[in-house]
């Protein structure tokens, strides 16, 4: 019996997986960028009030 | 595997990969801006097609040469967005991250696998010149 051997590239599925993961990597690469950023301007729009408070407290 | 499979099954992980994160980006950059966004959106669309076409029919050098040139395609948009801005989409250039620069290396990776994938086809394509005996 003569058997040939097709040759059949990477499954869709499999391809898939790989294009879902990536998705998945970059959104959460990018939000920690984003959440890093909001957390240094939150950081740093508070440090007046903090001071102000302080002061404020050390007054009464 | 052969080799030239292995370099196929490369071509359409680096148009998944590709895919993936630029698909995954499409949001924010529509929030920034709708002509940047719809960009994305068009990339992520033909790296789809491709995908899905080189998995169909692996032995079509068409596909093939149109995912080298889609390659080419973002490797260039890139250069053009962090150093002058890209025409019209994009005007501002914006500062480089390492997201960026890890989705270009996989993509730089695919355009080789694909240029090599195409000149080997091309060589096997071409009639052989006949050997004489000296």
């Amino acid at each position: 019996m003569k058997t040939t051997r097709v040759s059949r590239p990477i499954p869709l599925a499999l391809t898939a997986l790989v294009a879902f993961f990536s998705a998945l990597a970059a959104l959460a690469v990018s939000n920690g960028h984003d959440a890093h950023g909001h957390a240094y301007a939150a950081h740093h729009s508070r440090g007046p009030e903090v001071v102000a408070t302080g002061t404020a407290a050390q007054a009464s | 595997v052969t080799l030239a499979e292995l370099r196929g099954d490369i071509v359409i992980l680096s148009c998944a990969v590709s895919a993936g994160v630029h698909g995954a980006l499409v949001p924010d950059h529509l929030e920034e801006d709708i002509a940047a966004g719809l960009g994305f959106v068009g990339a992520t669309a033909l790296l789809a097609v491709l995908v899905v076409g080189l998995t169909v029919r692996p032995e079509n050098a068409l596909l093939l040469a149109a995912a080298a040139a889609v390659f080419v395609g973002l490797l260039v948009s890139y250069l053009l967005a962090i150093t002058t801005g890209f025409p019209i989409l994009h005007p501002e250039p914006e500062p480089v991250d390492g997201l960026a620069l890890g989705t270009k290396a996989i993509e730089a990776v695919g355009l080789l696998a694909a240029s090599s994938l195409l000149r080997l086809r091309v060589a096997t394509a071409l009639p052989q010149p006949k050997r004489t005996m000296t």
